[in-house]
């Protein structure tokens, strides 16, 4: 499944300038991460590949087909995981909480059951079905997240800095959910500052600045030149070492 | 956001979890008229009643009380206002204010009603999942002409939804502002501006992100609803409530 974003441009409500003329292509199963400091745009261009946000100018297409024409469709072929986990919990058990997007696309409700368990098993929560999302740790937050998107079917899953307040197992956690799910084929887009977490997993790496795309190329190449544009370069790249994870 | 929440859904598959939602309602419709209306001896049976189902449900009563620590705050109130708001036999008197016998009554009566019909509304949100109770006013409302029934289901669901966030957001705001030693400031006025104004923009907040996460989950409106049946053991639990609720309206 092929994300196509083209000569896309976002101003803001207040008049300010989102996103400038970007132009991308992103191959199906490709791990892709999305880099830049705070506010350069990361999560404006997500937001705009699920139809969250219309482009001011410019088009995104899923499949080749316009986001903006079909955003059902959109947002059930990508699906999204918000930075803060708890704000996107609908369900009151984990159960329901997967349920919820099978349960938008009016699907019978035996369907809805299979989908259900079947994500809560491939992300590692079928024992957990009738507990309170609440009552789960950060990293088990973020796999429901994810599960929720699986339930839906949905062949492309965006991350927004899917690290931010975990702890090291929170974050081997949602690593290995990750590389799980590259190696099934999906396309995983991560979008994040903290390269040293995840960047040996990924096939690409794009760098925002100011709403431009200023980089985008192969992980190894482009590392190097973060830090001109306010990400911190890992460490194992700062002293030439080979590229580990914090899976390895 | 991991503690108990009054006024949330607790997990779980005790008798009232099992029971069709309408049935649910029906008895809740039922306890509170017969906790407003009743005399004391139809609210002490309601009492055993509630206590009784919330002994079987499980409910936690210690944290519940602990954060319900406002309402009882509040029952005092009412009960000193009626205690000095009613006529009769003088107990003790200070200048104007005069407590009554029959206040006392009164404000007990009052509070006792109060607490009932709290406690059948916690009973109720503790085994109903936001997503039953929009199923069942969407029931209710679908043949009220003039009614969006979908909308209102919605709204109905994502506020019982709401309700413990809110709570756990006032008590988050609450501790930040006593930890910079807002408890100095003796205005009430200040000090619940200041406690209110963060928690309303903080509530607006996440209603708006739940409400972006909801739509690019292909949130519509229309959803597959679960399925309303009624069973054996809804029937025997109607006939039950019916045979209870309807005396004591009467007594």
């Amino acid at each position: 499944m092929d994300i196509t974003v083209k000569n896309l441009s976002h101003v803001y409500s207040d008049g300010s300038p989102g996103l400038q003329n970007i132009s991308l292509h992103i191959a199906g199963g490709e791990f892709v991460i999305l880099t830049g400091a705070n506010g350069s745009g990361k999560t404006t261009l997500l937001r705009h590949l699920n139809g969250l946000l219309l482009p001011t100018a410019g088009e995104v297409r899923v499949d080749g087909v316009s986001v903006s024409r079909d955003l059902l469709r959109a947002r059930q072929k990508v699906g999204m995981v918000f930075q803060d986990a708890d704000s996107q919990i609908v369900g009151e058990t984990v159960f329901d909480e997967v349920a919820f997007g099978p349960e938008n696309l009016c699907l019978p409700r035996d369907e809805v059951r299979r989908r259900t368990t079947s994500a809560l098993a491939a992300v590692g929560l079928l024992q957990a079905a009738q507990k309170a999302p609440h009552l789960l740790s950060g990293g088990e937050k973020r796999r429901l997240a994810i599960g929720g998107i699986l339930a839906m079917g949905a062949p492309a899953i965006i991350l927004d800095e899917p690290f931010s307040n975990l702890d090291y197992s929170g974050v081997q956690q949602v690593l290995q959910q990750l590389a799980a799910l590259h190696a099934k084929g999906r396309t995983i887009i991560v979008a994040t500052h903290d390269l040293e977490k995840v960047l040996a997993l990924a096939d690409r790496l794009l760098v925002l600045a100011a709403g431009h795309l200023i980089l985008d190329g192969a992980p190894l190449e482009v590392v190097k030149q973060v830090e001109d544009h306010g990400v911190r370069e890992p460490h194992w790249s700062r002293i030439g070492a080979r590229a580990v994870s914090w899976l390895n | 956001m991991a503690e108990l929440t009054a006024f949330g859904y607790i997990p779980g598959n005790c008798l009232l979890h099992r029971l069709d939602v309408r049935v649910k309602l029906a008895g809740l419709l039922g306890a509170c008229t017969v906790a407003l209306q009743s005399a004391s001896p139809g609210l002490l049976v309601l009492g055993l009643l509630l206590g009784l189902l919330m002994t079987i449900q499980r409910l936690p009563l210690k944290p519940l009380l602990r954060q319900l620590r406002l309402f009882c705050y509040l029952l005092a109130l009412v009960w000193v206002a009626r205690a000095l708001a009613t006529p009769g036999v003088p107990l003790w008197s200070w200048g104007l204010l005069t407590i009554s016998r029959a206040g006392i009554v009164e404000g007990g009566l009052t509070c006792s009603r109060l607490v009932l019909t709290l406690l059948a509304g916690l009973l109720f949100t503790a085994a109903t999942r936001p997503a039953e109770l929009k199923t069942a006013v969407h029931w209710i409302f679908r043949r009220v002409p003039g009614i969006p029934a979908e909308r209102v289901a919605v709204m109905a669901g994502l506020m019982i939804r709401f309700f413990p966030v809110i709570l756990i957001t006032a008590e988050q705001v609450r501790q930040a502002q006593a930890a910079r030693c807002i408890q100095h400031r003796k205005n009430p006025i200040y000090r619940t501006t200041r406690v209110a104004l963060p928690v309303l923009r903080k509530t607006f907040q996440m209603a708006d992100e739940l409400a972006l996460a909801m739509e690019s989950r292909c949130y519509t409106g229309r959803r597959t609803d679960p399925g309303l049946s009624l069973q054996a053991r809804d029937r025997w639990a109607l006939t039950v409530l019916a045979g209870l609720l309807i005396p004591l309206m009467l007594i």
